[in-house]
């Protein structure tokens, strides 16, 4: 009695497929082609009209939201890495970077940027009039020592190394968006801006 | 730790319990599945060294399936200590005597050897039909799914619904089909 | 009787004895036992203890691989997609976020991890990508732009 009733809340019940997909998936396996299977007919719908209201809606919702100023996170990418930050983040960076100590940067690469009520995908970058992450550099030091030390026992192999790598520590001022993000200009560089 | 983040840090790390129906189930294919939800691998905030594993409540096992000849040729080892203590215990024999020990041994020799196995399979709750406590019932939150489909059988089906079906031949008056 | 040739024999191993000891004895501070207070017991502590912080930080870099993917994968079937899918489906549409991020994602940002999936559910479904058959197609996704060749 128990393990029926369980079975029902949680057993996955046939799924209906539209014709669709059926349509193209028969086509794709070749090797099992039935000749007494039934000719499916494919109805293509035209969905132009329906998705474009669908997007304008989302559009509209999400510029909507971006009014509320509520904190956002965004995805950023900086000397091949990645980080997620927010305002007030630091982040650290290692190896040798060019900004100097006090210079307020706008990072370039932003790849996603969310918060509470909607998220933006860039494909693979967003747009950088649209998404502004601020940053300040505030430390370029030396990272703390670091010891090599190589050893190969019994044969008098014994290596001791001290590095210290250039770090630079940035603190993450802002992360906004400025405009509508339905925004683009007319004429768009390319090359740059692409990873 | 702050009042609220130590609540939010028991709101994390809370123990999930799970149910899981073993009839008609191999427990040496279930095994994987539910290691998995004992360590906690089914959780993004999952690390090899933080406990974040759940309970998994497995009831039924009087009614799992094994394939083949494995009844007979699975035999599970055990000495007691003493001089002429070995015995080799076939898994039909294993199963009369306690029907819990066999999925309980699969899932257990499925774990990797280290010293978190002990504490994991403390974890996990085998009844060996659908009777279970009440207090146990009442923290199960997630029931997960079973990895076989379990065939019906020619009585589950209504005398409606086996007149309905449809045929091909009438079988001749005095044909025996079944016993039932 | 006065023995002179004795004294004469014992030699100084050097002055800097405490000091050299001292950079040994540091690194040991933590030890249990002897091996933080007996230096010839302690230098071959510290040896090994400095080999592997020298192997374990290439070690490091695979095992966090290693829980980003196990971390990416539960948060995959949390949605309901298969971990490969979601992948192929995120470098086909050019997003070009990392394991690192992603694991964080799934973790800190579960909505933002949702849409992730939903997308690339669909995407997968309209690539026709082998395991896509038992999916459900979301209903709030659009791949009209987003599908190549």
């Amino acid at each position: 009695m128990l393990c029926n009733k369980l079975l029902k809340f949680a057993s996955k019940t046939v799924q209906t497929v539209s014709t669709n997909r059926i349509a193209v998936a028969a086509a794709s396996s070749l090797n099992a082609r039935s000749f007494s299977a039934p000719i499916s007919q494919e109805y293509v719908v035209d969905n132009t009209v329906a998705h474009k209201t669908f997007s304008d809606t989302i559009i509209q919702t999400v510029n909507e939201a971006v009014k509320n100023n509520n904190r956002l996170f965004a995805v950023v990418h900086i000397c091949g890495k990645q980080f997620k930050v927010t305002d007030n983040d630091l982040v650290l960076i290692d190896g040798y970077w060019p900004p100097n100590v006090g210079d307020r940067i706008k990072l370039q690469k932003v790849l996603l940027v969310g918060g509470k009520d909607f998220t933006l995908i860039g494909r693979p970058v967003l747009d950088p009039d649209t998404v502004q992450v601020t940053a300040t550099v505030v430390d370029k030091d030396l990272s703390h020592t670091r010891t090599n030390f190589e050893r190969i026992k019994r044969k008098q192999y014994m290596r001791i190394n001290f590095i210290r790598k250039e770090i630079t520590i940035l603190r993450i001022n802002s992360v906004f968006i400025t405009q509508n993000i339905d925004n683009r200009k007319e004429v768009q560089e390319m090359g740059r801006r692409v990873m | 730790m702050s009042q609220l983040g130590r609540v939010k840090q028991w709101n994390t790390f809370a123990r999930c319990w799970h149910l899981f129906d073993a009839a008609w189930q191999n427990p040496l294919e279930c095994s994987p599945t539910i290691e998995k939800y004992l360590k906690g691998l089914n959780k993004p905030i999952y690390h090899p060294l933080v406990d974040c594993g759940d309970h998994v409540v497995v009831i039924n096992s009087k009614q799992i399936a094994f394939p083949g000849e494995e009844w007979r040729r699975r035999a599970y080892f055990h000495h007691t200590g003493y001089s002429g203590g070995a015995t080799w215990t076939p898994a039909w024999e294993l199963h009369d005597r306690d029907p819990t020990m066999i999925f309980r041994k699969a899932v257990y020799h499925h774990m990797k050897g280290n010293l978190f196995r002990r504490v994991v399979m403390e974890r996990l709750h085998i009844f060996s039909d659908s009777n279970v406590p009440e207090e146990v019932m009442e923290n199960i939150t997630n029931q997960i799914p079973p990895l076989r489909s379990i065939p019906k059988t020619l009585s589950s089906y209504s005398k409606e619904e086996i007149e309905k079906y449809p045929k091909i031949i009438d079988y001749p008056e005095d044909f025996i089909l079944s016993k039932n | 009787m006065v023995f002179t040739t004795a004294i004469m024999m014992v030699r100084s191993r050097g002055p800097d004895e405490f000091w050299r000891k001292r950079k040994i004895f540091k690194i040991a501070a933590h030890f249990s036992g002897r091996r933080r207070n007996c230096y010839s017991i302690a230098i071959k502590a510290v040896h090994r203890a400095l080999q592997f912080a020298t192997i374990g930080r290439t070690v490091r870099k695979t095992d966090m691989i290693d829980l980003w993917n196990t971390r990416i994968k539960a948060g995959c079937e949390e949605h309901g997609v298969e971990i490969n899918n979601f992948k192929d489906s995120l470098s086909r549409c050019d997003i070009q976020l990392n394991k690192k991020v992603l694991a964080d994602l799934a973790i800190w940002e579960p909505n933002s991890f949702k849409a992730l999936s939903d997308l690339a559910k669909s995407v997968a479904i309209d690539y026709n990508l082998p395991g896509t058959e038992k999916y459900d197609k979301p209903s709030n996704v659009i791949t009209r732009g987003l599908l190549k060749k």
